[in-house]
């Protein structure tokens, strides 16, 4: 009955190492995850010594044989979190108005294309934005902040990619009957 | 402006003989044409249809005319100097060559191109063989000359807008038209700038700014000239504008008045000779209390459509657009006086009456549709009555000269945004489910914002009767959100999808029975809305065009298709006819598509996003396989 | 667990209890009908669970203390006479108290008239954004309706009604002083009837986890005589004030030229009335900014321009650091001037 008993409580004794194991994984991921969190880029593109933006050429620059004029990367590359607030962006700063709900066009061009006007590079669209263009397009860029221009470019260039935040969808057409 | 004018007017209500020997008596003394008409020669009856306008001593039946029917100003025949031909807006002409025996030989004659692939609304004008056409933005004069095989261009005069008006458009960069009068061809560009340009030399004889583009606005409707008084509106609704009319000296461009859609009385010039006939248009400062506080000054209620006028009351009519934003839970009260039909004394601008058609509007359901006034027999007595097909789907008939509702019918079968209007109170009865909260969807809202009717404009025939409506049948989705308010950028706060409505068609041409209300025939388009403007014609036809590109002509009392001939792009303008050199009828098409819902055919446009183009894109996703952009006057004849 | 574990748990237990009850934002210190219904609730079920407890804490100790050994000894169902103690202690009697408890909690819930079939008309629209509070005041014609944020003032001793959405995620809006939570649920309006028996500030919180910055979802009802309410309803009436020095006129352009008025409205500026932060058209009227998380004073104010980042990460106000020094004493000089 005795080694009953210490069986039992050996075995209780286990599981609650195993439990104890178990809480110190699910709380060292927890640490990981936060430590991830505390990993999020707050990137000020200024900082970065990314160039002037006005730097960015709309046309061929003359005098060299290939267009190989450095341009400046999205800093927010890759980074959903920003993609979402970009979209957000989209809707909050009336840029939706013209250029359509999800960038389908309107009083201004489609975003949804491949062809932009005046270049499809981040870089590019960037200046876009920043200094307005010549049919009224407003210039941002004395508004808006940069890293916010920024998370617009990264929206801009996901419309029609699988990572396209909230994407277009057909509307629901209901029965409709007329009201009587 | 005064006096001289007058003095003008008088001598033309006592001038009665026939043309050319009128025209001259009546124009030395006005000092104001500088030309001498080179071919007034078999020109019919041009000369006197234009100039005999203001005669108070009533107006020549149309041949052929209903007894029940009297037209309240004389009927475009053989010219075409006011966008829709008269100042009542009827659009229609007594011309009968080109009738329905003969109509099936009718062929191209002319074509000319502008060159610009935005959509070509509005419709050319003709005076004194000279066609002069207004093309869209950048807004050129074009002048052919009629007198010549060809009709090749005369002259052009170029206004050179600022560009960045364009992004302003809401809704293409579109031109509705010119009117002509006193020698000067008077007309709006883009850039808030009305212009009166030399009708013989095309050289500028004043432009007056009216308006600022970095506030939104714009214009693209065309305005009327009466009583030597320019009336132009303008656009922007979709920017949070403050919508108004303004009124300009003929002569010299100067600002007489201004009347603003929001606003306090005196802004709104509501004075003491105003009398609004429901009882929810009365009360002080409408436009101001009906508002949360400041909203109004940037409450819309733009003035983007048709003006029209009755010379016996010496009135004016026109409709005014959306409450800025579209977002309606910004903005709860009525939204005093957007989607509202004003009449006003061309002269003061003050208002005699208006009635609100839509209160509180939360569809985008803009007012600013014709208003054909005629005077008909109604339920037993002859009464002066207004015509408005409205674009939230309803047909009125209202008594211009009180502002009261006689009748309110639904001329599209699926509007469901309201049951009906309770003509006792003028209020509609709205479903509520229609209208969209914020951040949750109103779903299967008829008709959607283009409106169980665009602003093209129908055509009334005195000889049938019957109101000849260019309809849509369109339904959308619709969630709302807050929109912040940034000077020069859209102002909506509105996601709207719109999709075909029930039925398997999209567009319509309708002959409605004005004194039965009731639809007799109609023409349907299954994929595209009707989005061209209607002319009927003493040759019992109906003129119109789809967004396919077939002009066609109809019979106006069957519906029966007699003739029809595919143009290069989608129609969305509006035919005219007139009497070219020799007393020959011509009629005249532009084919150029664009305008809102037109548009989704430019390849500015991606139609995998129903909500672009303020959520046309979605009803309109046939087009791109349909039509191209780019513009093209088509002139047929015999 | 150690016993040193026990004792620090339960200090911090404790402890969070005893903050729940200082003043401004305790659901004990009741200062509304419906708060105080729900107060006097919450002490009977806590004084009924209480009994409950004891009781059966007593049962517990006594079977523990009668029957020592193993489950081998005692199988459950040799267990005489259980049967009936299980019905009636483990089924009956807990029925009965739990039925008492819903019968009151549902009785209670009518003091939050959450959805009716008429829309109602409610005096005050609060809507949940992240993470700040928009509250349009809607009663009277429509000139007499206005917009501001986060501060909720009510005259006292009228009930108010309270209508409650949000623009992105589901909050909660919870002033415990004064009545029960209620969710705010994106595309769902929610009702709430609010009354103050006595005058005071009483804070409130977001209580439903809503993103990074949720604990800085924080709210302020200010309950104030009818007289007093009428005054500040009338200032908030006006259009912004006309900046009183020169400083404050060079601030009120730095504040048209920069950013802000993208997204924050200052009505009677007339060039941008952005709606995706607060309005403040009186934004010195109110105590606090950053919604109620910062005092609303020029120190603040300035850190909230240009590091709003550092003091709420994540939140939509950008870092708006490339002022001079003189233009950003400006720009708070104008924003200190809104009263």
């Amino acid at each position: 009955m005795a080694a009953n008993q210490s069986n039992h409580a050996s075995g209780t004794g286990q599981a609650m190492r195993k439990s104890r194991r178990a809480a110190g994984m699910i709380g060292a991921a927890a640490l990981f995850l936060l430590a991830a969190g505390c990993h999020k880029k707050h990137v000020h593109a200024a900082s970065m010594g990314a160039p002037p933006v006005s730097t960015i050429p709309v046309g061929p620059v003359p005098g060299s044989p290939h267009n190989s004029w450095p341009m400046p990367a999205n800093p927010y590359q890759g980074n959903a979190m920003a993609l979402m607030q970009g979209r957000q962006l989209f809707v909050q700063f009336n840029c939706s108005g013209c250029h359509g709900g999800h960038g389908g066009g309107g009083m201004g061009p489609s975003l949804r294309r491949r062809y932009f006007r005046y270049g499809h590079s981040s870089a590019h669209i960037y200046s876009s934005i920043s200094e307005g263009r010549g049919l009224g397009m407003p210039a941002w860029g004395t508004k808006v902040p940069q890293n916010d221009i920024w998370k617009l470019v990264l929206y801009i260039k996901s419309l029609r990619t699988p990572q396209e935040p909230d994407p277009p969808r057909m509307p629901k057409q209901p029965l409709i009957a007329p009201a009587k | 402006m005064g006096p001289n004018l007058r003095k003008f007017h008088g001598l033309q209500a006592m001038a009665h003989q026939p043309q050319t020997d009128a025209a001259r008596k009546v124009l030395l003394p006005g000092g104001l044409l500088q030309f001498v008409p080179r071919l007034m020669v078999g020109v019919g009856l041009a000369a006197i249809s234009l100039l005999s306008q203001q005669s108070r001593q009533g107006v020549m039946p149309a041949p052929g005319q209903l007894s029940t029917i009297h037209l309240v100003s004389p009927v475009p025949n053989g010219n075409w100097t006011l966008p829709a031909g008269d100042y009542a807006n009827t659009r229609y002409s007594p011309l009968n060559q080109i009738n329905t025996k003969d109509v099936s030989h009718l062929r191209v004659i002319a074509t000319f191109s502008d060159g610009i692939p935005h959509g070509q609304e509005g419709q050319p004008l003709v005076v004194h063989n000279t066609l002069y056409m207004v093309t869209p933005f950048p807004n050129n004069l074009i002048a052919l000359d009629l007198t010549k095989p060809g009709f090749p261009l005369k002259w052009i005069y170029q206004p050179h807008p600022n560009r960045q008006a364009v992004a302003r458009a809401c809704c293409d960069t579109v031109n509705r038209g010119a009117s002509y009068s006193h020698g000067l061809v008077v007309y709006c560009t883009l850039d808030d700038h009305v212009v009166a340009v030399n009708a013989n030399t095309g050289k500028l004889a004043w432009s007056t700014r009216v308006g600022n583009i970095y506030r939104g606005e714009t214009i693209t409707m065309a305005p009327l000239v009466v009583h030597g008084i320019v009336i132009a509106g303008d656009s922007g609704g979709e920017f949070g504008v403050h919508g108004k009319i303004t009124a300009l000296a003929l002569k010299t461009g100067k600002v007489l008045w201004r009347a603003f859609s929001t606003g306090s009385d005196k802004q709104v010039r509501i004075g003491q000779n105003f009398h609004a006939y429901y009882a929810k248009d009365q009360g002080k400062n409408l436009g101001k209390t009906s508002w949360p506080a400041d909203a109004w000054k940037i409450g819309g209620g733009t003035v983007w459509g048709w003006i029209s006028y009755d010379p016996e009351l010496n009135l004016i009519f026109y409709g005014t657009g959306n409450p800025s934003p579209w977002d309606q839970q910004m903005r709860p009260g009525s939204n005093h006086w957007t989607c509202s039909i004003f009449a006003r004394n061309p002269e003061t601008g003050y208002a005699k009456w208006a009635y609100q058609m839509v209160p509180h509007d939360a569809w985008d359901y803009d007012e600013i549709m014709e208003n054909i006034a005629i005077d008909m027999r109604w339920h037993g007595r002859m009464r002066k009555l207004l015509l408005h097909p409205a674009r939230n789907g309803f047909m009125f008939v209202m008594d211009r000269r009180n502002g009261q509702v006689l009748s309110a019918q639904k001329f599209v079968s699926s509007v469901n945004w309201a049951s009906a209007y309770n003509l006792k109170t003028g209020r509609p009865v709205v479903n509520t489910l229609k209208v969209a909260p914020q951040g949750k969807f109103a779903q299967g809202i008829c008709p959607s914002s283009t409106g169980g009717k665009e602003f093209v404009p129908s055509a009334f025939s005195p000889v049938t009767g019957y109101l000849y409506i260019p309809a849509h049948n369109t339904c959308m989705n619709r969630k709302e959100s807050e929109a912040s308010y940034i000077a020069g950028t859209p102002y909506l706060g509105s996601s709207t999808a719109m999709y075909p409505g029930p039925g398997g068609y999209q567009g319509e041409l309708i002959a409605w029975d004005v004194r039965h209300a009731r639809p007799v025939w109609s023409i349907k388009d299954k994929l595209l809305p009707v989005y061209s403007g209607v002319l009927a014609t003493g040759g019992n036809l109906v003129f119109y065009g789809t967004l396919e590109g077939w002009f066609r002509a109809v019979n106006a009392r069957t519906g029966q298709v007699l003739w029809q001939f595919k143009t290069g792009s989608g129609i969305i303008g509006d035919p005219i006819t007139f009497l070219g050199p020799h007393g020959k009828q011509y009629v005249a098409i532009y084919s150029g598509i664009g305008g809102w819902m037109g548009a989704v055919a430019q390849p500015s446009f991606s139609t995998d996003d129903p909500y672009a183009g303020l959520g046309a894109a979605g009803a309109m996703t046939a087009i791109k396989k349909i039509s191209e952009p780019g513009d093209t006057l088509y002139i047929f004849a015999l | 667990m150690k016993f040193r574990d026990f004792i620090a748990a339960m200090g911090i237990g404790l402890a969070s209890l005893l903050a729940g009850c200082g003043n401004p934002q305790s659901m004990f210190h009741t200062a509304g009908p419906a708060a105080q219904r729900l107060a006097h609730l919450s002490a009977f079920i806590f004084i009924l669970f209480g009994v409950v407890a004891v009781i059966t804490i007593g049962i517990l100790l006594a079977a523990g203390l009668s029957h020592r050994g193993t489950l081998d000894w005692h199988a459950p169902w040799n267990a005489s006479g259980g049967h009936k103690f299980v019905l009636y202690g483990g089924l009956v009697i807990p029925g009965i108290i739990l039925f008492v408890v819903f019968v009151l909690s549902l009785q209670r819930m009518t003091l939050f008239p959450l959805h009716r079939k008429q829309p109602m008309s409610p005096n005050i629209l609060v809507i949940g954004h992240q993470w700040w509070w928009e509250v349009r005041y809607l009663r009277g014609p429509a000139d007499q309706r206005f917009t501001t944020a986060n501060e909720i003032h009510i005259p006292v001793g009228r009930p108010v009604e309270i209508a409650l959405q949000s623009a992105d995620v589901i909050h909660s809006f919870w002033v415990p002083a004064l009545h029960g939570k209620v969710e705010m649920i994106p595309g769902l309006t929610n009702y709430l009837r609010v009354e103050a028996s006595r005058a005071g500030n009483f804070k409130g919180q977001c209580a439903e986890y809503c993103g990074a910055q949720h604990a800085h979802m924080r709210l302020l009802v200010v309950a104030q005589p009818p007289a007093a309410y009428q005054a500040w309803r009338n200032l908030q009436l006006q259009p912004a004030q006309t900046p009183a020095s020169p400083q404050a006129m060079q601030g009120r352009e730095i504040f048209l030229r920069a950013a802000c008025p993208l997204c924050h409205t200052i009505r009677g500026l007339g060039a941008a009335e952005g709606k995706a932060g607060p309005d403040l058209t009186h934004l010195a009227g109110r105590q606090y900014i950053g919604a109620n998380s910062f005092p609303n004073d020029k120190a603040d104010l300035a850190g909230w321009v240009t590091h709003a980042q550092s003091l709420k990460p994540g939140c939509k106000m950008p870092n708006l650091d490339d002022f001079t020094g003189p233009q950003l004493r400006a720009l708070v000089a104008f924003l200190d001037g809104l009263k």
